[in-house]
């Protein structure tokens, strides 16, 4: 016994150098990697997820569960490679994914470790505890954190028709398509189109074919497969590069006819160390022997229910080997023809057990005979590849009759044609074809050495288990056993699994169903997802016009809510204080651009705003200004913002930076649906604008240099009011508004005027100042960040606003939730502040606790040490907050404790004096 | 405090930003043209605009209530409510405009949308490009790019990304 060797070296073929394992090997072009392994007679090619048991190669397409395999070339490592979609590649550095590991360990505690064991076991104290460990036996291939994966070009593209599968049904379905003038493109997994016409015969028939599609105009991506099949005909496309380290390329294909032409998967059977490697799929032997000049064994057992698997045999008996089919039928059309062409023929049989170590040596058949062989070719029959279909909105149900999955109705936008749709007629016309078997689920033998799942280690025991307890439904035994939840999406398993339970419960396969197909078809790599789409351009982060700016000031930048934004100025988060200090003593200058500026214009402009805000804003003369809070429709607070009158029919809302698309789009909701879209128009200037908050006891000086506005004079321009003026001969807008507590001015330019804004004023005296000191300033002063200080469930009254609740009788958004009995509960949680005796920082996050009994009374939301007081502020959300103020409370975070005073949430300047120094 | 200034490279230069491979030029200008945005109902914005369209002037449709007049005026045009039900505001410094030509312009618009790819039916000028919404306006050579200014720095990347097939070190 020889065992895999190739015996037709393709003349003139280059040879491939790469190694497994760390042995040299040698290939040929045109291999996949499975095929290179084969052809050097490795038929062990790692080790199974859970038992670690030896494996091989099973198949050879996507649906080979147990050869994955890690590559590195040219320095890149590429983990998770499926050996059998894979080209050889010269200088590929091959290893398993999983290697030997602890197989000895798992061996011995296999008997204990069956379906559900983790559910069971690791309950106690805690999962965690055992997580770190279990992860690291589990897992497959590894992340080189020094390698970058690579992507192909994506893209996107329009066609009539696409075709999926390039066999002979595809390229019928293509011709058709493009006689009738579409559009039409066809996707092949395959290196060259042709499918299993390739090593079943027929190549001289798909040859033509091929030459009449490329005549016709038909586009054919090889190497490719649809992964996913969505709405409206748009299907995800993983198309190869050329070779590993071009990387695979995303793209999406919209047709509005798809056609899916991708043909069968072949079963495997159902015996004792049916995992062995050395056991294949018959059509897999088959394909290896044509395609790449593999036998992969001289003394090969045929075990099938079914005629396909009679070609291999053949095949391989006039390749030299010496082959036994086994058929577990009583007759065969093509018993005769079998045994003509030197195949000894075993009827009436079933193949029982595999016998071997690191490889298949011995078969012992149902009646107990003993057979040595090398390789043992499995056919249990043939499962359509309906997943598109499925995904599409199709359902595949199963023909008990035919044994096979039909299509139960018909989805629009999609046919199926040859196999998949159950057309079992082949080139090899001439004799009777019987490809369909009924799952053989054995009755006897150890079901713990039998594998449905050989890629998650399920065994036909794991789902005996799973039916004992009650785990009856398909989608319970997925769950529970986790049986074709891997990366192969349990495409040799599934139907096995499903047959296997339906015995085990009494039940017919067509009762249980299957799992719903989802995409991705085959495993898509993050890298190809993300094409282009990485590093900076992993999301399209908005900017500051006056970025550039920010950096010659010496910004350290950071992604805030979706926005660029300084975080401080300078080497060192040191520099924070001083900006603090700055704003309480001389001026800061903070980019306020990003703050919301959306316009709401027309004749029920003022009542459109009454009924956003839980505060009136139609009472508000030109040039004045109001804060405000907006809520949904629970009566929670969304947002928080100041509205702006600048005419009788136009304001502005400057809402939160990061609330300006959900303002916009709550507010174009209302409009339209309450208004009339004839009497108010809303629209978002925030791009249009760059703001300046200028702050701090010399603003006014350092403004008044600008020249801005004409006068500065507190009577004619006081708080909470705007005037225009004039900017590099441009309008401007400069707001008399403070999110510090100090003084303070936001100077509104067209964002072209961005940078020279900013530099004038730094050059005026301003420090420059970030979010982080601004975030600092504004808590000292009691000020909120709805969404931080705020959360779920906070409405106005928590905040210090009872107006909204008590006496606004006009209606607005969440009005009548505020009317609610919980609404007016004295626990509700209230916005309070914190401080320390010992002048220390509360962490942020921590909980706020009573003892008798244990349990949080609520949550410090922001939390800083302030330069300017020089101990620690917190805000906090706290029940009864504001009746507690004066009282003490207890503090906890991650196992610290301690004691707090309950304070107002204003630690600066309760007054308002700063506002007007 | 992890400093992202370097991750996240710097927001072009307007004034400067070119991009030109083989078959691809590619050029970006910051506010040198009015840009108006509209809304109220088709008919009264068709009527406010037309006496406005210069020369190079086109109005792009968002919506059936609403769009982005684009070029130079014909006439001033004020800010604000007007009378026939129409609301305007000014964004000429909001709006970068990306003009990309030559012979790989259209391989590399379908790459970057899926609307582009598909052709472009809609009398509707919005669509997705690059992961952000942006205003399609199509030339007689290649095609115009209308982006607000804070994400025009992630097309611009992009489009640099997509050019010269790499992320990182751009040319």
């Amino acid at each position: 016994m020889t065992g895999p060797v190739r015996i037709l070296p393709q003349a003139g073929a280059e040879k491939l150098a790469f190694t497994f394992d760390g042995k040299p090997c040698a290939g040929r072009v045109g291999d996949t990697i499975a095929a290179a392994l084969l052809a050097n007679g490795i038929t062990t090619v790692g080790r199974s997820f859970k038992y670690r048991r030896p494996r091989g190669i099973l198949a050879a397409g996507e649906d080979e569960p147990s050869a994955i395999v890690d590559v590195r070339l040219g320095g890149v490592l590429v983990p998770n490679v499926r050996a059998t979609m894979q080209g050889l590649e010269a200088g590929m550095q091959v290893t398993p994914v999983l290697g030997r590991g602890a197989a000895v360990l798992t061996g011995l505690l296999s008997p204990f470790i069956a379906a559900g064991f983790y559910y069971k076991t690791f309950l106690w104290p805690h999962w965690h505890l055992f997580e770190p460990a279990i992860r690291r036996l589990a897992g497959l291939g590894r992340v080189d954190p020094a390698s970058r994966m690579p992507a192909g070009e994506c893209g996107n593209l329009a066609v009539d028709l696409c075709v999926v599968g390039a066999g002979r049904s595809g390229l019928r379905a293509a011709i058709a398509g493009a006689r009738a003038e579409q559009s039409v493109l066809v996707i092949d997994q395959q290196a060259g189109p042709g499918g299993s016409t390739l090593w079943r015969g027929g190549a001289e028939e798909a040859g033509a074919l091929v030459a009449e599609a490329w005549a016709l105009g038909v586009t054919l991506w090889p190497a490719s497969v649809v992964f996913g099949a969505y709405d409206h005909g748009n299907l995800g496309v993983l198309r190869q590069g050329d070779g590993l380290s071009a990387g695979d390329a995303l793209w999406t294909v919209m047709a509005r006819e798809v056609v899916l032409a991708t043909g069968a998967i072949e079963r495997p059977m159902l015996f004792e160390g049916n995992d062995l490697p050395g056991v294949m799929l018959a059509d897999a032997v088959l394909h290896y022997l044509v395609r790449h000049g593999v036998r992969c064994g001289s003394c090969p057992v045929i075990a099938t229910n079914n005629d396909s698997a009679y070609v291999t045999a053949i095949a391989l008996a006039k390749a030299g080997a010496a082959v036994t089919l086994v058929d577990s039928r009583g007759a065969s059309g093509w018993a005769g023809e079998a045994a003509a062409r030197g195949v000894s023929v075993v009827l009436g049989a079933k193949v029982a057990e595999a016998v071997g170590r690191d490889t298949v040596r011995q078969v012992v058949l149902s009646d107990g005979q003993r057979m040595d062989c090398d390789l043992v070719a499995v056919s249990g029959g043939w499962t359509p590849t309906l997943h598109l279909f499925c995904q599409a909105g199709g359902k595949a149900v199963w023909d008990e009759a035919r044994g096979i999955l039909v299509p139960a109705f018909a989805v629009a936008g999609f046919t199926v044609t040859g196999r998949v749709a159950g057309d079992w007629t082949g080139p090899d016309a001439g004799l009777p074809w019987v490809w369909s078997g009924t799952p053989d689920i054995p009755e006897v033998g150890r079901a713990k050495k039998i594998w449905v799942d050989l890629q998650n280690d399920v065994t036909l025991q794991d789902v005996r288990l799973a039916a004992r307890e009650n785990f009856a439904s398909i989608e319970h035994l997925k769950r529970y056993t986790t049986l074709g939840m891997a990366t192969d999406q349990g495409k040799t398993a599934n139907l096995l699994g499903a047959a296997a339970l339906a015995q085990a419960t009494g039940r017919k396969t067509v009762d249980l169903g299957l799992t719903t197909y989802r995409p991705p078809y085959v495993p898509v790599s993050m890298a190809a997802l993300a094409g282009v789409a990485r590093g900076p351009l992993q999301t399209p982060l908005r900017r500051l016009a006056a970025e550039a700016a920010h950096r010659a000031s010496g910004a350290v930048l950071w992604d805030y809510g979706g926005l660029l934004r300084p975080a401080f100025y300078g080497p060192t988060d040191s520099a924070i204080a001083g900006e603090c200090v700055a704003a309480r003593q001389g001026a800061v200058v903070f980019d306020a651009s990003s703050l919301g500026k959306v316009a709401v214009m027309g004749p029920k402009a003022g009542e459109l705003l009454d009924f956003l805000f839980a505060g009136r804003m139609s009472s508000l003369a030109p040039g004045r200004i109001r804060y405000g809070l907006t809520l949904n429709e629970a009566g929670t607070v969304t947002d928080d913002g100041v509205v702006v009158c600048l005419g009788p029919q136009e304001y502005i809302v400057s809402c939160s930076s990061s609330h300006v698309g959900a303002f916009t789009a709550g507010a174009e909701e209302w409009r339209q649906t309450r208004f009339g879209a004839q009497a108010v128009h809303v629209q978002d200037r925030t791009p249009q604008w760059a703001t300046m908050s200028l702050s701090g006891p010399q603003s006014k000086a350092i403004l008044a240099q600008l020249g801005i506005v004409a006068s500065l004079d507190d009577a004619a321009f006081g708080h909470k009011s705007i005037v225009p003026g004039q900017f590099g001969g441009r309008a401007a807008r400069v707001a008399r508004v403070s999110f510090t507590g100090e003084r303070g001015y936001e100077i509104s330019v067209p964002a072209s005027l961005a940078v020279p804004l900013w530099q004038a004023l730094v050059a005026g005296g301003a420090r420059p100042c970030g979010i982080e000191a601004l975030g600092i300033l504004r808590a000292e002063k009691g000020f909120i960040y709805v969404g931080q200080d705020t959360d779920g469930q906070t409405m106005p009254q928590d905040l210090g606003f009872d107006g909204p609740r008590s006496k606004r009788k006009v209606g607005f958004v969440g009005d009548r939730s505020l009317q609610l009995p919980v609404a007016g509960d004295p626990d509700r949680k209230q916005l309070v502040g914190l401080a320390r005796a010992d002048g220390g920082v509360i962490p942020a996050g921590a909980h706020l606790i009573e003892i008798a009994p244990r349990r949080s009374i609520g949550f410090v939301t922001s939390s800083y040490h302030s330069p300017s007081l020089n101990r620690g502020i917190a805000l906090a959300l706290v029940e009864g907050g504001r009746g507690r103020i004066g009282a003490e409370v207890t503090w906890f975070d991650l196992g610290q404790t301690g004691r707090a005073v309950v304070t107002p949430a204003c630690a600066y300047d309760p007054e308002g004096r700063r506002l007007h120094v | 405090m992890f400093d992202r200034s370097t991750f996240w490279p710097p927001m072009p230069d307007w004034t400067q930003a070119r991009i030109a491979a083989p078959g691809i030029e590619i050029s970006a200008t910051h506010c040198d043209r009015a840009v108006f945005l509209f809304g109220g109902a088709t008919e009264a914005i068709s009527a406010l605009a037309a006496p406005h369209l210069g020369l190079d002037g086109a109005l792009l449709w968002i919506a059936a209530d609403r769009a982005l007049l684009v070029g130079a005026l014909g006439t001033e045009l004020d800010e604000g409510w007007h009378a026939s039900g129409v609301a305007v505001s000014a964004l000429q410094d909001a709006q970068v405009r990306i003009d990309i030509k030559g012979a790989a312009a259209a391989a590399l618009l379908r790459r970057g949308s899926l609307s582009l790819a598909l052709g472009r039916e809609s009398a509707g000028a919005a669509l997705a490009f690059a992961g952000v919404t942006v205003l399609f306006e199509q030339l007689d050579v290649g095609a115009r790019l209308h982006v607000d200014l804070p994400q025009a720095a992630h097309v611009w990347h992009w489009l640099l990304a997509a050019t010269f097939g790499k992320t990182e070190d751009y040319p």
